[in-house]
């Protein structure tokens, strides 16, 4: 053998050896997946995307009432234990009426009295029985002028 | 015991009607319907305790109202104040009825109602409607 050859099967084997920790590295720690949201939390988050929406082309008067709601609705998802920054997905073409809005919490109210029947512990089924109080009165609120 | 408490703020919230009702100068008709809603819930309580073979208490002789009711405004107020008041007794009795869910059906049912009553008298929406006075539960 060679002395170049053995320089170069020497090469090849370090460079082997210093590929492996590299690569049982990459194994060991893969990119973390982003959280998924469960259904209840899903839905808050859409409600919450539906008032930003609404709130782009709101009238001065309805502007208040719109905001005290998405607000609201920040509240219902961090106790459902969603812990993530929001972020804004508003798009300029999508008009969101109070009457889509109206329809909208009266679903979600009714999601989550049925999410409270179902739920695996009393504190949540409590939590989701309060929000689904408050997102009926959200349906009475956006009735007002 | 918490469906007695129940039964026990049904039977106060009743006598507040009564009291209030005399005071509105308007919608005495929807505070007759909504007094006969919390008739309703005093009957399903005491039909519940009877069969899980509990005596259900009788009303106080007489109840000391938190505000002195003299005019519309102070009877809008007492009604909401009390209709929030319900909803700690109710959302005690949805975890008390994990194990039963038409009763737990119906209490989160009664929550939704007192806290629409309550709106309806005047008070403001909520994140988690609850009397001002008691700590949220959230």
């Amino acid at each position: 053998m060679t002395d170049r050859r053995r320089v170069l099967q020497a090469g090849l084997v370090c460079t082997a050896l210093l590929a492996l920790p590299a690569c049982s590295s990459e194994t060991a720690e893969p990119p973390e997946s982003p959280p998924v949201p469960d259904p209840e939390q899903a839905d808050e988050l859409a409600l919450i995307t539906a008032y930003d929406q609404a709130l782009t082309t709101a009238g001065v008067r309805s502007e208040a009432t719109l905001r005290v709601i998405r607000d609201e609705h920040v509240a219902h998802l961090r106790a459902l234990g969603w812990e993530q920054p929001l972020a804004n997905t508003t798009t300029s073409a999508q008009r969101v009426g109070r009457k889509a809005l109206q329809n909208a919490e009266r679903e979600a109210a009714r999601s989550r009295a049925r999410a409270a029947t179902n739920a695996e512990d009393s504190e949540r089924a409590q939590i989701l029985a309060l929000i689904a109080a408050s997102e009926a009165q959200h349906v009475v609120s956006l009735e007002r002028p | 015991m918490s469906m007695q408490a129940a039964l026990d703020g049904e039977y106060a919230i009743m006598y507040a009607y009564g009291v209030a009702g005399a005071r509105l100068a308007a919608q005495r008709d929807v505070a007759l319907t909504l007094l006969e809603e919390h008739r309703a819930s005093r009957d399903q309580l005491r039909q519940w305790l009877l069969a899980d073979g509990d005596q259900p208490g009788p009303p106080a002789p007489a109840y000391t109202l938190p505000t002195t009711v003299t005019a519309d405004t102070a009877a809008r107020d007492l009604l909401a104040d009390l209709e929030l008041r319900l909803i700690p007794l109710y959302t005690q009795l949805v975890a008390d009825f994990a194990d039963d869910q038409p009763r737990q059906r119906w209490a989160v049912r009664q929550i939704r109602a007192c806290a629409l009553r309550a709106q309806f008298w005047g008070a403001a929406g909520q994140a988690f409607p609850w009397p001002e006075e008691l700590p949220t539960p959230v």
